[in-house]
């Protein structure tokens, strides 16, 4: 006969979860999309490292609107960063796979298995937040160095001594999508069309707070991580442009405010996700 | 008196406008209880919220002496298996196990050697290193129960688990059901199909439309299904064969041929059941893959019950 | 564990390109790190002769700037520097190839003034040097051993500190050089300072590094801009001359906020040349060249000049075309 108070503690739980979970979920059919969008920057620099093994490539000097742009490896690969992976890869994994964390349990009639098992439904979400954080880590971040070996070294640019921002682009981008998936679980655990309800948010709601004047800007993810990105851009006018463009306007908080700010929205989404899964019935269609 | 496994009292639950079980207060006694009723009479419903899936929209359920709803710790002593056909399909049926019961407090050692027992016990031991993406519609069902009865609770929940399984699948779960009650467990099953509950308990709750229509009556109920003949679907590797052979038993009333499967009637299920899992084991009709029994005649049945 | 063995490899395979690059990425930033402590250990031994009360630093290889291809293609340009010839005559010292390297310091005096000491290495004429200060009214004194010399109201002073190593400045000041080795030491024992090192290259032709602890003399900037440029703590430059001019200037702001804000006025100070550089095309190589970025509360701007552009800045040079002209 059982033992009744034989129960794994909230932690072990969780480790279960993710032990189980991981394999599910890096053999998803989501896996073929993240990979398409962590593949696309590492084929992008190897065509540009193509392209600079040119004899005819014009080193250093390019031409951008007319005006002369200085531009070197570590250049394009802040360039990089921000665009290909701070604003696009890694809140598009948040929602796409955030707001699946138990929606894709649900969908395939699995929940049930999970949900009789003698631990809290928190644990459940904890150990699937776990394995998204370690199925999107295990691409993105390899896919990042990869990019920085191929491109920095280009025009000029020393690998050594960008070493340092690279970590704190790996670190960044760890704590991107930690963030946004924590916010997208809970954006899955609150509302019925999480999907549309995540992309909004990150292709509707972000890119317009964060330059509009005034407090909306505060709730946003994207705020924070910009007023940590390690990079200078590019000096000249047309990329001034674009880094006008992309950044908005420079970030008036200290690194510890955005480093707190981060942590905050972390903590409390994911509290607020494990509480509404808890409380919520998930009802299997026949 | 034994103090009950199961108590309903004044339960309700809605989906939305849809009703599912409508003040519900029924208490079920230690042992194997059988739940019968026709699709969408609300006994899985009634299962879901004895397994702390739901919560009661109205009323409250106590298993095991303890509230279910939102207590965890209370899953520990009960083992559940759906009606539904969900699996993490590239695991294998061990490594499911495995990790279904790591979920529930046991250590690794502790877990392969439960899994294994299961596996053997609902006869998956052959198939337990294959995925279970690769099984048969019969071998899902039976791990699923593997995987209610692999931690050994107190408490066995079991939503249709006969349905879709051939001759010998359903004897080797009835069997392992009987088991569990002579061990002094409680079983609670459902099935649309009265001869299924018949073979493994006397004690019977009948539901429709989300009510209780009666406890433990099963003479009436028996009499009026023999006067309704019971359809049963049968899929086989050679159906004209199993048919020509079936036309040759007293008790079938009716036979067709459909989509590559035999519909018979027949007015003694029991006997035809027994005597169809004696053609299955034998060579003489080919494999016998699946039996199913659609519940148009139980609707009958009920419908009577109702009017009368 | 339920992980599969294909979820293993994929963890496995990450994980090693994690640990590759990281490994290697480290390797780099290591070995890219050496010469700044190479510079460290090739300080000029002459810096024991500057106080430790010195709050700006410099440093000039003369010789390597003389030797370079820059100023080679100068020499085509204008092959001899005003008053070069009457300053050989006169001293003995040619300074095409006497003069190995400068050091020099700027001390606080007390008030709110700064006085400088500069430190020669190379190979002088001393008794040429010593008469012709006697000539123009000096005087000739010993002290600690060293032959010390004061011209004029004693306001400035030169002494031999030793072979081929000549110190120049105030009296006091130069009095205290020839004190230090026996006080404690100079300049050289200073971590503050002499960690600023690390910010310029390895290999530098010249460099200067300085703390501001009170920085003054911004009063002729605009308000916002003298703000920004308070809060700058201490500075490092160092360039590298030969066939041009390349190295990168470092401001460590007091904290990262000020390094941002500090970033953003440089940045629109550039934007501002670069808007005005139609009226100045000669200004176009200087500001293409520069590149600025930001860490922490460290700013950073870089620059590589060619030969040619640095030719373009020089004042009234003389037509270069015609100089190359066979």
């Amino acid at each position: 006969m059982v033992d009744a108070n034989a129960r794994p503690a909230f932690g072990r739980a969780a480790l279960r979860v993710f032990d189980l979970g991981l394999g599910q979920m890096l053999w998803s059919r989501r896996t073929v999309f993240m990979a398409l969008i962590a593949g696309g920057p590492v084929l992008i620099a190897a065509l540009l490292r193509a392209l600079a093994s040119l004899p005819t490539f014009d080193a250093g000097a390019g031409q951008i609107g007319g005006r002369a742009v200085s531009l070197d490896g570590p250049d394009i690969f802040g360039l990089m960063i921000w665009t290909f992976y701070l604003r696009f890869t890694v809140p598009v994994l948040g929602v796409f796979y955030g707001t699946a964390l138990i929606a894709d349990e649900v969908e395939d009639r699995t929940i049930t298995y999970l949900f009789t098992r003698p631990v809290a439904r928190g644990a459940v979400l904890a150990g699937k937040y776990l394995a998204y954080l370690a199925c999107t880590a295990v691409v993105v971040l390899p896919s990042v160095t990869i990019v920085y070996f191929l491109v920095v070294p280009l025009l000029g640019g020393s690998i050594g001594r960008n070493f340092p921002a690279l970590l704190v682009d790996l670190g960044l981008i760890g704590a991107g999508l930690a963030v946004y998936g924590a916010v997208f679980a809970l954006v899955g655990a609150w509302f019925r069309r999480s999907l549309l309800t995540g992309l909004v948010f990150v292709f509707g709601w972000e890119p317009l707070v964060v330059v509009l004047p005034g407090y909306m800007k505060y709730l946003s993810v994207a705020y924070y991580l910009q007023g940590l990105a390690p990079h200078a851009m590019p000096q000249g006018d047309a990329l001034s442009v674009i880094q006008a463009l992309l950044t908005s306007v420079q970030t008036p908080l200290a690194t510890w405010v955005n480093l707190a700010a981060l942590a905050l929205i972390w903590t409390v989404a994911l509290a607020a996700a494990m509480r509404a899964v808890e409380r919520r019935e998930f009802v299997l269609g026949q | 008196m034994s103090p009950p496994v199961i108590a309903a009292h004044g339960v309700s639950k809605w989906y939305g406008q849809v009703i599912g079980l409508n003040n519900v207060t029924v208490s079920i006694p230690p042992g194997i209880s059988g739940l019968l009723g026709p699709n969408g009479a609300g006994k899985s419903t009634l299962l879901k919220l004895v397994s702390g899936q739901l919560k009661p929209s109205q009323g409250h359920v106590q298993v095991l002496g303890e509230p279910i709803w939102g207590n965890p710790k209370a899953y520990r002593r009960i083992g559940y298996c759906p009606d539904h056909d969900g699996f993490y399909e590239r695991m294998t049926g061990r490594d499911w196990l495995t990790a279904l019961l790591g979920l529930g407090g046991f250590d690794d050692d502790r877990a392969a050697r439960a899994a294994a027992r299961a596996l053997d016990t609902v006869g998956l031991t052959d198939a337990a290193d294959r995925k279970i993406g690769g099984y048969s519609k019969g071998m899902r069902q039976r791990i699923k129960l593997a995987q209610a009865i692999a931690h050994d609770p107190e408490l066995l929940v079991l939503d249709e688990p006969l349905a879709g399984l051939d001759p010998l699948g359903r004897r080797r779960v009835i069997d392992v059901i009987r088991a569990w009650g002579r061990e002094g467990r409680s079983v609670v099953v459902s099935s649309h199909v009265l001869h299924e509950i018949e073979l493994m308990t006397s004690n019977i709750l009948l539901l429709n439309n989300g009510r209780i229509l009666a406890e433990g009556n099963v003479h009436q109920i028996r009499d009026l299904i023999d006067e309704h003949p019971h359809t049963v679907r049968i899929t086989a590797d050679d159906p004209r064969r199993l048919a020509r052979r079936l036309l040759g038993y007293s008790h079938v009333i009716a036979m067709q041929l459909q989509d590559g499967a035999v519909i018979a009637q027949t007015n003694r299920p029991d006997v035809f059941y027994t005597e169809l899992t004696a053609l299955a084991a034998g060579d003489e009709v080919g494999a016998v893959r699946e039996v199913t029994s659609p519940d148009d005649n139980l609707h009958a049945v009920f419908s009577y019950l109702v009017n009368q | 564990m339920s992980m599969n063995q294909r979820t293993r490899y994929v963890l496995v395979g990450g994980a090693g390109v994690m640990a590759v690059g990281l490994a290697g990425g480290l390797a780099a930033w290591v070995s890219s790190s050496l010469p700044s402590l190479a510079l460290a250990q090739e300080r000029p031994d002459e810096l024991r002769y500057v106080p430790p009360e010195a709050t700006i630093l410099s440093f000039a290889n003369v010789r390597e700037v003389m030797d370079s291809d820059l100023r080679r293609r100068l020499r085509e340009i204008q092959p001899e520097l005003d008053g070069q010839r009457e300053f050989q005559e006169r001293t003995g010292i040619d300074i095409e190839r006497d003069i190995d390297y400068v050091v020099g310091g700027l001390v606080p005096d007390g008030s709110d003034d700064t006085t400088g000491i500069a430190i020669l290495a190379g190979r002088f004429d001393t008794e040429r040097l010593e008469a012709l200060a006697l000539q123009h009214g000096g005087a000739a004194s010993d002290y600690q051993g060293r032959r010390l010399i004061t011209i004029g109201d004693e306001s400035a002073a030169m002494a031999f500190l030793e072979s081929g190593v000549i110190a120049i400045g105030s009296e006091a000041l130069v009095k205290r050089t020839i004190d230090l080795p026996s006080s404690g030491g100079g300049v050289d024992a200073d971590d503050s300072l002499m960690g600023l090192l690390r910010h310029v290259d390895s290999g530098s032709t010249a460099w200067t590094v300085g703390r501001l602890d009170n920085p003054g003399g911004g009063e002729w900037l605009p308000d916002q801009v003298e703000s920004q440029v308070s809060q700058v703590a201490a500075f490092a430059i160092g360039a590298r001359v030969n066939g041009g001019v390349s190295g990168r200037l470092t401001a460590e702001a007091r904290d990262e906020e000020t390094g941002r804000n500090l970033r953003d006025l440089l940045q629109g100070l550039l934007a501002l040349a670069r808007l005005q550089m139609g009226s100045r095309p000669e200004l176009r190589g200087l500001l293409d060249s520069l590149r600025l970025t930001s860490a922490g509360a460290n700013v950073t701007l870089a620059f590589d000049l060619p030969a040619d552009a640095v030719l373009e800045l020089l004042p009234d040079r003389p037509d270069a075309n015609a100089a190359n002209a066979p």
